[in-house]
C-alpha cells in the first residue's frame, strides 16, 4: 500500500501544554508571535458533560492540497523526498487566497515580507534525519509523525468527527487517535451551568473582512458594472467610449491588486489558469477587457459590424467572456460561507451583472424581474441570520431594498437610465460591501464554537 | 535537557534520551514551556548586564561595579558598627538551585552574622505532614506510576505543573488504570478522569476523614499492614466517627454518593496512588488535611509496593545538605552563632518591621521577588521601602528588583558549572558552565569574593567556602563535594545520575523513620513541636467560605494555583511566554457572574479588606462556584500584584505561607 509521511495526534494524550507551538516557533524562528503550529481548544468554557479537546494542528501536507490548486501564482507545491506542501515565498503575491481555502487554516499571512507563511514540515530537519521541531518539543508523547500507509490516515469522515475539523476531500497526511469512549470529560460533583456565548462568538476574530478587503469588494463590483454596461450596449443600448473603457477595467484590476501583499508581482495572479480560478478570473476579465474595448473602439456595438459588415463574433466572444468573468468570481467565493439566505446569495456577481445589463439595456421588466429575486433572497437572508442571532443592520437593509425600489420607481417615471443605473449601482455597493463582512471562511475556531453551541442544545442546527 | 548552543547562543533546548548510558527515564519525551523558552531567557534584551544604582530621582542608571561593590561594602561597614551584623536582612527564594547557590549564607557568616527568614512559600505543611506520618520525603519513581490501577490526583494539576507525570498517568491508564482528581477547578488533568469532586478549598480533611470511615465501615482496610506498620489506629478510628459522611459532605459542598465511589475505588483497587499538590497545603488547616490524605494511603497498605504510594515530594537527590527538607526550613533549635533565624517568610513585611536589637536597616536579596510572591505584598513594600539600603541580585528588573538601591545583575543557569537534584525524580545532574556570562555579569560567587576582599573580611577560609572563577577550580570544589558520596563530575559525563541510596519504591522495606518506627496516624511529634493535635483532626481553615462565620462581605475563596505558562513570577516577561498568557485573569463560574452582572472579558475590582488588584473576567463554567482563581506570579507591570489580597498567616505546622486562606468580592470597574 502506498504511504504517506504525516503528523499523528493523539487526543487522548494532548495536555494542551502548547509546547509544539512555541518548539515550532524557536526552530523556524517564526517572527513576531506568528504561530505556524496552533493548539486550538474546544470547550475552553469547561461545559459539564462535553469533553475537553487540544487539536495541535499544523499545515497537513494534503494530497490534494486546496492551497496548491487555488495559488493563483503557482508558488505552492509539493516536495518529492518529504511530501510536504511548500509556499516559495520569492512567487508569492501575497492575496491570501490559500488561507481561505485551506480547510485547516495553516497559511498565515506575514505582515513583514507580504507573503504567505506557513509549516514546511520542517524539511531541512527531515533531510538531516531528525523529526520536526513540534514532535521533539511534546512532553506528552502526543505529537508524533512517520510513515503511514494511507488506510491508516483519517479519513474526511474522521475527521467531521473531530471537533473544529471540516469534512474535506483535500486528503491530509493526518493521523487523528480520537479520544476513547471512556476518557471523554470526567463526572463532575458540580452542578451543570451552561455560559453565555455571544462574547465567546466576539473572540473569533473573521479571516475576511471588509476592513481589508474592500479594494476586492469595488473592483468586483466595477467587473460586474462593466459587463452589465457592455452587454446593455450590445443589447442596443448607448455604448461607451472604448478608451474610457479600458482604462475603468484596468483602474480595477489596479484596485484589485491593491490588496495583494506583494504589489509589484501582482501579474503573477495569472500564472495558474490551470488550476486556479483567480488566475482564470484574471485572465478571462483581461481578455473581456481587450476584446470589449476593441469592440467599443473599432466594431458597431450590434448586430452587423460596421467595418466587417459581419454578424459580430468579436462581440459575441466578448460578451461571452464578460459573463464568464461574472461565473469565475463567483465560483472562487464559492469556498466562503455566509449564513443564511440558502445557497443563492443576493450579491452573486452574476445577478448584479445581468440586472445591470437590463438596466443600461432599458429593458425594465427584465431588470425588475432580478431585482425581485435579489430582494427576497436579500430579506431571507436578513430573516435567518437574525434567528441566528447575528447582526441584521436594518437601515442598511432597509436603504439596500429602499434604493433598489427607488430605481424601479425612478424608471417607471422615466427618469433617464443614467440615474436610474447609478441608484441601482449604489444599492448593489451597500449589498457587496455587507456581503463580504459577512463572510465566513469556516476555520477550526469557527467549527468548535459550533459544535459546542449544538452540543448544549443551544443551537440544534447551523448553517 | 540538552542545550545547543550555536555562535554564541543558546538555540535549543531538548530532551535526554530514554535510551544510552545515562537514560532519562523521567522526561525522555519534550521540555515544558519554561524549558523551551530558555532561549529567550538566556539571551533577552531585558536581561541585566550591569550594575545599576537608583538615583535621587528613583530612577536606576548604569553605574560600574567597582562604584557598586565599595558603596555595598562601605554601606555594609556602616550598619555592622552602628547596629550589629543581625540588621542585614539575607533574603534568598529559590529562583536557581544548587550546590553553589547555597554558598551565600558563608560569607554571611564571614561578615560576623546577619538576619535570615525561617519558614519557606512552597509546600513545607505537606512536607511536615508526610515527615510526622512516614518519617521521610520520598516516593516512588516516577516512572513506576504506570504500575498505578488506581490514581487518584488530589489538587494536583500535572498537567499545567509536572506535564510530563502526565505520560505516566497516561502509560497507567492504558493499562487499564482509573483516574480520580479532586480539585476545585476543572483542569487539564481531571479531563480524562472518570470522577472529578470539586470540594470547597480546605475541607479536603473532611472529605479525607469520611472515606476512611467508609473505609473502616466497608471492611477495607489492609488489616495486616496496619497491624504491623501503623500507629494510633485505634484512636484514628474514633476520630473518623466523630462527623458522619453527610456532615463532611456537607462541609465540603459534594455529594455523599461521591465520597462513597472514592471510598469503594480506594478500597477495591490495588495498587493505589494518591497523588497530592500543593496548593491544597497552602491552607491555615493543611497539615492535618495533608496527614488526613496519608492515612488513606497507610488504611489500604499502599505504601513500599509498585504502582502505590503517597507521592507529594521526592528528596531522595537531597544528599549534600545536613538535614533534608521541611528541617531545615525551621529555626534551629540550636541557632548558628551569629545567624539570626527570626523572620517568617510567610509574614516577611510585617517581622521585618518587628525586628528588634538590632532593627533591620539593611537588605539582600537573591534568586526571589518577594514583593510579587510573599504575602500581603503592601506590607513587604512598606518594609523594604523603611530600611537604609537594599540590593537585589537578579536577571531582570523585578518587582523586588524595582525597589533596590542597587541591583546587581545575576547570571543565569548556562553561565556556572553547579550539580543539581530534583524535588521529583532521583536523578543528580551536572549543569555545565556552556556560555560565558553576557556583559559585566558575574556570578554570585564572585560578587561575594570581592565583596569579602573589600571588606577585609577573614579570606582565608574563603577558598574553601566559596570557589574562585574559573570552571577548574568549581570543578575543584564540587569534586569535592560529591566524594564523600562516592560520586566524581566524570560519572555525570552520560548524563544524570541516580542519587546514591535511591529507592525505586520508597519504604520497600517497610521502615519508616518516625519515632515509632511505624506510620504515625497518630504524632505526639506534631503536639510537641507545632501544638497540632496528634491526630488529623479536620477543621476548617481560618479564612474560609466553609466557616459558617466568615465575613459576608467577601463570599468568594480566591485561589491563587500556579500556570504551565510560568514558575511562580519567572518566565512571564517573556515573548514567548506572553503568546501563551498575555496576562492576569480572574476565572469565574457563570453564575457568580451573572450575579455580579459580569460577562467575558469585563475588567473587575478583585478586593478584600487587605487589597484589590483589576483584571479581566475569563467565563469558567468549570470551576466550583463560590471560587475564584488568578494565577500567582504576575509582576506589577504585567497586571496584577496577587499578594496585595493574601495575609501573612503560617500554616498548622511547618511554617508554611498560607495564600488560600483568602476570601474576596468581585465587582465590575
Amino acid at each position: 500500500m502506498r504511504t504517506r509521511n504525516a503528523f499523528i495526534v493523539d487526543l487522548n494524550k494532548c495536555t494542551g501544554c502548547h509546547a509544539c507551538e512555541m518548539a515550532c516557533q524557536i526552530a523556524n524562528d517564526v517572527p513576531g508571535g506568528r504561530r505556524w503550529r496552533r493548539v486550538r481548544t474546544f470547550n475552553e468554557l469547561h461545559v459539564h458533560n462535553v469533553e475537553v479537546v487540544h487539536l495541535s494542528m499544523a499545515c497537513n501536507h494534503c494530497a490534494e492540497a486546496p492551497c496548491a490548486d487555488g495559488c493563483p501564482s503557482r508558488a505552492i507545491y509539493r516536495d518529492d523526498t518529504t511530501g510536504a506542501v511548500l509556499i516559495d515565498q520569492g512567487k508569492c503575491i501575497g492575496c491570501r487566497y490559500c488561507s481561505w481555502v485551506c480547510p485547516f487554516g495553516a497559511p498565515r499571512f506575514d505582515e513583514d515580507s507580504g507573503v504567505m507563511a506557513k509549516c514546511d514540515f520542517c524539511v531541512e530537519r527531515q533531510r538531516q534525519g531528525g523529526s520536526p521541531a513540534c514532535v521533539a518539543g511534546c512532553p506528552t508523547g502526543a505529537l508524533d509523525w512517520g510513515d503511514l500507509p494511507d488506510d491508516e490516515l483519517t479519513t474526511a469522515a474522521g475527521c467531521r468527527s473531530v471537533p473544529g475539523l471540516p469534512e474535506t476531500a483535500a486528503g491530509p497526511s493526518i493521523h487523528i487517535v480520537a479520544l476513547e469512549p471512556k476518557r471523554l470529560s470526567p463526572k463532575q460533583t458540580e452542578r451543570r451551568s451552561i455560559p453565555p456565548w455571544k462574547t465567546l462568538a466576539d473572540r473569533i476574530i473573521p479571516d475576511i473582512t471588509l476592513g481589508h478587503e474592500w479594494p476586492l469588494a469595488v473592483f468586483t463590483l466595477l467587473i460586474s458594472i462593466l459587463v452589465g454596461i457592455f452587454l446593455g450596449s450590445c443589447l442596443g443600448a448607448p455604448a461607451p467610449d472604448g478608451g474610457v473603457f479600458l482604462a475603468v477595467g484596468i483602474a480595477g484590476l489596479l484596485l484589485g491588486a491593491f490588496h495583494l501583499g506583494r504589489r509589484a508581482r501582482a501579474w503573477r495572479a495569472a500564472a495558474h489558469v490551470r488550476r486556479s480560478w483567480l488566475s482564470r478570473e484574471i485572465v478571462i476579465f483581461g481578455a473581456f477587457l481587450v476584446l470589449g474595448a476593441l469592440e467599443l473602439h473599432y466594431g458597431g456595438l450590434g448586430p452587423t459590424d460596421r467595418v466587417t459588415e459581419h454578424v459580430d463574433l468579436s462581440a459575441w466572444l466578448a460578451m461571452a467572456c464578460g459573463i464568464a468573468t461574472l461565473l469565475s468570481v463567483d465560483h472562487i467565493y464559492r469556498i466562503a460561507n455566509i449564513r443564511g439566505g440558502g445557497i443563492f446569495h443576493s450579491a452573486h456577481l452574476l445577478g448584479t451583472g445581468l440586472m445591470l445589463a437590463a438596466v443600461w439595456a432599458g429593458a425594465v421588466a427584465a431588470a425588475a424581474a432580478i431585482a425581485g429575486i435579489k430582494a427576497v433572497s436579500y430579506w431571507r437572508r436578513k430573516r435567518d441570520r437574525g434567528r441566528l442571532g447575528l447582526p441584521v443592520r436594518p437601515r442598511l437593509a432597509a436603504l439596500r431594498l429602499g434604493t433598489l425600489a427607488a430605481a424601479g420607481v425612478a424608471a417607471w417615471w422615466g427618469a433617464p437610465l443614467t440615474v436610474v443605473f447609478v441608484i441601482v449601482v449604489v444599492s448593489e455597493l451597500i449589498d457587496r460591501a455587507e456581503y463580504y463582512d459577512e463572510l465566513e471562511i469556516p476555520t477550526p475556531e469557527s467549527l468548535m464554537l459550533d459544535e459546542l453551541k449544538i452540543r448544549t442544545g443551544e443551537v440544534h442546527h447551523l448553517q | 535537557m540538552r542545550v545547543t548552543i550555536k555562535d554564541g547562543r543558546l538555540v535549543a533546548v531538548e530532551p535526554v534520551a530514554a535510551e544510552g548510558a545515562s537514560p532519562n527515564l523521567a522526561t525522555p519525551e519534550g521540555p515544558c514551556l519554561k524549558g523551551l523558552s530558555y532561549v529567550e531567557r538566556q539571551h533577552s534584551p531585558d536581561r541585566l548586564l550591569f550594575p545599576l544604582r537608583r538615583g535621587s530621582d528613583r530612577r536606576f542608571s548604569r553605574t560600574t561595579w567597582d562604584e557598586a561593590l565599595d558603596e555595598i561594602a562601605e554601606r555594609l561597614n556602616r550598619v555592622r558598627s552602628e547596629y550589629g551584623p543581625q540588621a542585614v536582612l539575607h533574603y534568598a527564594g529559590s529562583g536557581t538551585k544548587g550546590l553553589l547557590n547555597g554558598r551565600s549564607l558563608d560569607f554571611w557568616s564571614l561578615f560576623g552574622g546577619c538576619t535570615t527568614t525561617y519558614g519557606d512559600l512552597c509546600w513545607p505543611a505537606g512536607l511536615e505532614a508526610t515527615r510526622l506520618t512516614l518519617g521521610e520525603n520520598k516516593h516512588n519513581a516516577p516512572w513506576d506510576f504506570a504500575n498505578a490501577r488506581l490514581i487518584v490526583m488530589w489538587g494536583k494539576n500535572a498537567a499545567e505543573t509536572n506535564v510530563h507525570q502526565m505520560r505516566f498517568v497516561y502509560q497507567a491508564m492504558d493499562a487499564g488504570a482509573r483516574l480520580v482528581v479532586i480539585d476545585p477547578r476543572r483542569t487539564e488533568t481531571s479531563e480524562r478522569a472518570e470522577m472529578l469532586i470539586q470540594p470547597k478549598p480546605g475541607t479536603d480533611g473532611f472529605l479525607a476523614l469520611a472515606v476512611a470511615r467508609l473505609l473502616i465501615r466497608n471492611g477495607n482496610v489492609d488489616s495486616e499492614f496496619v497491624a504491623k506498620h501503623v500507629l494510633g489506629f485505634e484512636e484514628f478510628v474514633a476520630m473518623t466517627r466523630e462527623h458522619t459522611v453527610e456532615e463532611a459532605a456537607a462541609v465540603c459542598g459534594v455529594p455523599p454518593e461521591s465520597i462513597a465511589e472514592l471510598a469503594g475505588l480506594l478500597g477495591t483497587i490495588k495498587p493505589a496512588t494518591i497523588c497530592a499538590g500543593f496548593g491544597m497545603q497552602r491552607y491555615t488547616n493543611s497539615g492535618a488535611t495533608m496527614r488526613a490524605l496519608i492515612a488513606l494511603v497507610a488504611l489500604t497498605g499502599n505504601l513500599g509496593i509498585p504502582g502505590g504510594g503517597w507521592v507529594y515530594a521526592n528528596l531522595q537527590t537531597q544528599v549534600f545538605g545536613g538535614v533534608r527538607d521541611p528541617i531545615a526550613f525551621f529555626p534551629p533549635s540550636k541557632p548558628a552563632d551569629n545567624v539570626r533565624v527570626s523572620v517568617s517568610t510567610a509574614r516577611l513585611g510585617r517581622d521585618m518591621m518587628a525586628q528588634k536589637d538590632p532593627p533591620l536597616r539593611f537588605a539582600w536579596v537573591e534568586r526571589g521577588n518577594p514583593l510579587a510572591q510573599n504575602p500581603e505584598t503592601h506590607k513587604v513594600r512598606e518594609a523594604f521601602r523603611a530600611l537604609d539600603f537594599r540590593v537585589v541580585v537578579d536577571q531582570f528588573m523585578t518587582d523586588t528588583a524595582r525597589e533596590a538601591d542597587i541591583v546587581l545583575p545575576a547570571k543565569s543557569m548556562f553561565e556556572q558549572t553547579d550539580v543539581i537534584g530534583a524535588y521529583w525524580h532521583p536523578y543528580l545532574q551536572l549543569r555545565p558552565q556552556v556560555l560565558p556570562c553576557p556583559g559585566e555579569v558575574r556570578p554570585e560567587t564572585e560578587i561575594f569574593r570581592e565583596l569579602a576582599r573589600r571588606m577585609n573580611l577573614d579570606c582565608s577560609k574563603l577558598d574553601e567556602m566559596i570557589p574562585g572563577p574559573g570552571d577548574a577550580e568549581i570543578r575543584a570544589w564540587l569534586e569535592r563535594r560529591l566524594k564523600p558520596l562516592g560520586l566524581t563530575l566524570e560519572d555525570f559525563s552520560g548524563g544524570p545520575v541516580l542519587a546514591p541510596g535511591w529507592e525505586e519504591i520508597a519504604f520497600v522495606d517497610r521502615i519508616f523513620p518516625t519515632p515509632s518506627g511505624k506510620v504515625e496516624l497518630i504524632s505526639a511529634e506534631a503536639a510537641e513541636r507545632w501544638g497540632a493535635d496528634t491526630l488529623p483532626r479536620a477543621e476548617p481553615p481560618l479564612e474560609s467560605a466553609a466557616r459558617p462565620d466568615h465575613d459576608p462581605a467577601f463570599p468568594l475563596q480566591l485561589l491563587t494555583p500556579n500556570t504551565k505558562n510560568r514558575i511562580h513570577s519567572q518566565f512571564g516577561n517573556l515573548d514567548l511566554i506572553k503568546l501563551h498568557d498575555e496576562g492576569p485573569e480572574l476565572q469565574i463560574h457563570p453564575d457568580d457572574a451573572a450575579a455580579r452582572g459580569l460577562t467575558y472579558g469585563d475588567r473587575v475590582r478583585v478586593f478584600n479588606s487587605r487589597g484589590e488588584i483589576r483584571v479581566p473576567v475569563r467565563i469558567d463554567a468549570g470551576i466550583r462556584r463560590g471560587c475564584v482563581s488568578v494565577t500567582n506570579g504576575w509582576w506589577g507591570e504585567q497586571g496584577a500584584m496577587i499578594n496585595l489580597l493574601s495575609e501573612g498567616r503560617e500554616t498548622d505546622v511547618a511554617h508554611g505561607a498560607a495564600f488560600h486562606d483568602n476570601l474576596v468580592e468581585v465587582e465590575r470597574l
